[in-house]
């Protein structure tokens, strides 16, 4: 059985931070469950100091296994910190060997997204063959997200719940990093398989954009980079629609340059909307084409989106309503977390987001102190009416609920 | 006709359709635009809130810190967080060496920081901050810090003295991921910049009051210390004094006993000489047993409190004092005058003793010849009475004045006069225990003396 253990702060000293963040969250467990195998998943904006983040987290638990990335902002029991020196992580206690494992790779890109999940997938299913979850944490700059969820049902099949998000850096588009114990990746994807029967998830996905005007069609494009839209460079076009200069960098555009795409109809009602949206955080050096995190065929229809503030917080208030019924009568145990980063600062001041953050929290944990891990990612991979899908500009939430013998 | 004019307005509301929806298309951008803006300002504003949240919250952490070394990884950690930059730095300036001393820096792991700032209090005319670029001067002198772009700014003190600088910014390397420094926030960091001079001032001044106090307490511990050695030692000289004296006293007392034997039953039998030198040897038994007396009576009132103190009538005590020494002041004619003396609580045996020691001294130190003139007076002072007996005897020495009162001390000029050297010694004993001081003043040999003592009221 699984024990979930969390804690935020916004300290600057990397080594205190984590030191701190361990502290607070072990307190009260005593000495010696430092020295047990222990996996700590770390979330981490852009300015802390990794490598002294990393050497804390062993020095004070040498035989924990550490993961993690980075992110915009860092969500937790204390609330949102999108400063640049956040630190947010969950400790996880597993009662028997084998309850978890993390299987990793580096270098994952668009075009070889499906072939490396494919192979961290079976990796793990070597590993842990009872997984029952998987928490998948990827480079958010260029990786094809929709073919690394094929590449994980290639090997668990499409049924097995996948959730997490995709790093990011503050919003700049410029890197993002993940961790592997004592190692600091660019381009990297860690999936944490959990193998806890007794352990589900329940998720909840929700966007507040409707789309505007007629659609774009892209007319030329390679798996997931779109090179024209409507016959013109697919960046400028884009950029000229959006009144913005044509040599703007993505990520500052990242708040208003989301993209709608039409989802089947099966799922409009459990989105609560009919277009599932897309951010863009790669354009190629040259500044023409752009890159999308899913495939994006020739003949794909986008609409450009605007956020909608009382879809924003009505739908996020359905959504919740819906998520607060499915978890109703099971043991909450933690929840992560992930929250597209344009959803953070770049969209609502302080006041409303730590309204937001409340609400959802309190929804759920509904006075109990319940371990909480979230981030201000790039992407987030959340299933809709069983089938795992990746999303932007959502919040998404993972409550993880005893299902048998808690 | 009728369908082509039909068709044609079809076609030109088409194109109308078709232009309004275009034009609505860029309406709604352009609110996009205007909404994005709206938010940007109101994060900037949050942004400013969140600065003088972080600039209170240091202004109350500040105030306790133990050392210079954790105020400054304080306000480092604190102009981080505050101006959310990689690097701070602070640095206190010391005006007796002229010298900026970095106390503290955040984020320059990789940057060789020299120990003290090539800058100095007339670098920086202005008190506000400033960005660094804007300074080039100053930008020059820190080159060694290696920053591109920083907020910096001098820290002055409520007394308007100079008393260091900060400076938080940005190297080449981290302009990746930070922003540019935004120009506003030059005025929260001046606040930021202030509230740091002001609690460095305000440190520095409790850092030198802590010392001060440490100082005193070190040396009133010493004193202290050193009370209770003098203390234990004077007591266990006191008590050998005490055996000695006591255990002296039997043998003198047999050869005492047995020389006035000699002298009375065999005197005739003694030659001339002999007869002579007998009687030095009787004389210096009984300058030995007057020592002796003296040596066990300053034991006594050194080992022993003061009794209960009673209210003393010392215009009584003087009258007594003056019947019990009446032969010795017959002898030589002398002349007491006692002024008014008042009443106050002391023992009475010891003020008896204090008064007979110093009227027989002032009767004993004056030449043949002079008939002794004492003058006995009191007056209040504050919350004690000084009590002075004046003579025109031998006069003592300006260096001897304050040697008198030791054991044994007697003075080149009363070499000639008979006495223990103990009178005065015993007269510091009493006055101390009563909470007194006794001192002697003289204008100089034959300029008589007085003898003055302080006795408090209650």
């Amino acid at each position: 059985m699984l024990h979930f253990y969390s804690s935020s702060n916004g300290q600057v000293h990397s080594e205190k931070a984590m030191q701190e963040c361990l502290g607070n969250a072990l307190s009260g467990r005593g000495q010696e469950v430092y020295e047990r195998p222990l996996l700590i998943i770390i979330h981490t904006t852009i300015g802390h100091d990794f490598q002294a983040l990393l050497a804390a987290a062993h020095s004070c638990c040498p035989n924990a296994t550490v993961v993690g990335c980075t992110c915009a902002g860092v969500i937790g029991v204390e609330g949102a910190n999108e400063s640049m020196r956040a630190l947010g992580l969950m400790v996880v206690e597993a009662e028997q060997e084998g309850e978890f494992g993390i299987v990793f790779c580096d270098n994952i890109r668009g075009y070889n997204s499906l072939q490396k999940a494919r192979e961290m997938a079976r990796e793990l299913k070597d590993l842990l063959p009872g997984a029952n979850m998987i928490h998948l944490l990827a480079s958010g700059i260029d990786i094809a997200a929709d073919r690394a969820l094929e590449g994980i049902a290639e090997a668990f099949g499409p049924e097995l719940p996948v959730f997490g998000g995709t790093s990011s850096d503050n919003l700049r588009g410029i890197s993002t990093y993940q961790f592997v114990n004592r190692q600091v990746l660019e381009r990297g994807a860690i999936m944490i398989g959990y193998a806890d029967p007794t352990l589900g998830v329940v998720m909840g996905v929700h966007h507040g954009n409707l789309t505007i005007g007629q659609p774009i069609t892209v007319t030329r494009s390679e798996a997931n980079r779109v090179f024209e839209l409507d016959g013109l460079p697919a960046w400028p076009s884009l950029m000229r629609k959006l009144s913005l200069p044509e040599d703007s960098q993505p990520g500052p555009c990242i708040p208003v340059a989301g993209l709608g795409e039409l989802l089947p109809a099966e799922y409009h009602q459990a989105y609560d909307n009919r277009h599932i949206l897309r951010a863009i955080v790669k354009v190629d050096d040259a500044g023409s084409s752009f890159y999308m995190p899913v495939d994006c065929p020739e003949g794909t229809q986008l609409w450009i989106t605007q956020r909608d503030e009382s879809l924003i917080f009505a739908g996020l208030g359905r959504m919740l309503e819906r998520l607060a019924d499915r978890v109703s009568g099971l043991q909450l145990v933690a929840v992560f977390h992930t929250d597209c980063a344009a959803r953070g600062r770049a969209m609502f001041n302080k006041i409303a987001k730590d309204e937001i953050i409340e609400k959802m929290q309190d929804s759920l944990m509904k006075g109990q102190a319940i371990p909480w891990l979230g981030m201000y990612g790039f992407g987030e991979f959340t299933q809709l009416k069983g089938r795992n899908f990746f999303h932007n500009y959502t919040t998404s939430i993972y409550a993880l609920v005893r299902v048998e013998g808690g | 006709m009728k369908k082509k004019g039909r068709e044609e307005n079809r076609k030109a509301s088409y194109r109308e359709l078709e232009a309004l929806c275009l034009e609505l298309e860029a309406r709604v951008t352009r609110g996009i635009m205007v909404q994005q803006e709206l938010i940007s300002l109101k994060a900037e504003l949050d942004q400013e809130l969140n600065r003088f949240r972080l600039i209170q919250e240091f202004g109350e952490l500040g105030l306790f810190r133990e050392s210079i070394q954790e105020f400054g990884a304080l306000a480092t950690e604190y102009f981080i967080r505050a101006f959310e930059q990689p690097h701070a730095l602070l640095a206190e300036y010391d005006e007796k060496s002229d010298m900026l001393a970095v106390v503290s820096t955040f984020g320059f792991a990789n940057t060789d920081v020299p120990a003290v700032l090539p800058l100095s209090p007339a670098d920086f005319p202005e008190r506000e901050g400033f960005l660094l670029s804007q300074q080039p001067d100053t930008h020059v002198k820190l080159a060694s810090l290696d920053l591109e772009e920083a907020l910096a700014g001098p820290l002055f003190g409520p007394d308007g003295a100079f008393k260091g600088f900060v400076v938080c910014g940005q190297q080449r390397a981290d302009q990746r991921f930070y922003n540019p420094i935004d120009t506003q926030a030059r005025h929260s960091f001046t606040v930021m910049a202030t509230k740091v001079s002001y609690l460095l001032h305000n440190f520095r001044i409790n850092q030198q009051l802590k010392q001060e106090i440490e100082e005193r307490r070190r040396v009133e511990q010493m004193l202290e210390e050193k009370a209770a050695e003098l203390l234990r030692s004077n007591s266990e000289l006191e008590q050998f004094a005490y055996v000695v004296s006591h255990d002296l006293k039997a043998p003198l007392r047999n050869v005492l006993g047995f020389a006035g034997m000699l002298q009375k039953k065999w005197m005739d039998a003694v030659p001339e000489a002999g007869r002579e030198y007998l009687e030095i040897i009787l004389k210096e038994i009984n300058r030995f047993g007057a020592v002796i007396d003296g040596l066990l009576a300053y034991a006594r009132f050194s080992s022993r409190p003061p009794k209960e103190r009673q209210l003393v009538d010392f215009n009584k005590l003087a009258e007594k004092v003056q019947a019990q020494i009446y032969l010795a002041i017959q002898q030589c004619r002398a002349v007491i005058k006692v002024h008014p003396l008042p009443s106050l609580p002391a023992d009475p045996q010891q003020m008896e003793q204090l008064f007979q020691n110093l009227i027989t001294n002032a009767i004993k130190f004056t030449p043949s010849g002079r008939r002794p003139e004492i003058d006995i007076s009191a007056k209040p002072s504050g919350s004690e009475y000084c009590f002075t007996i004046r003579d025109n005897g031998i006069g003592i020495e300006e260096h001897n004045l304050e040697s008198i009162f030791g054991l044994f001390q007697r003075p080149h000029a009363s070499r000639g006069y008979e006495g223990s050297g103990l009178g005065l010694s015993i007269c510091r004993k009493i006055v101390g225990q009563h909470q007194g001081r006794i001192w002697a003043e003289s204008k100089g040999p034959g300029q008589g003396a007085a003898f003055r003592f302080t006795l408090p009221c209650r």
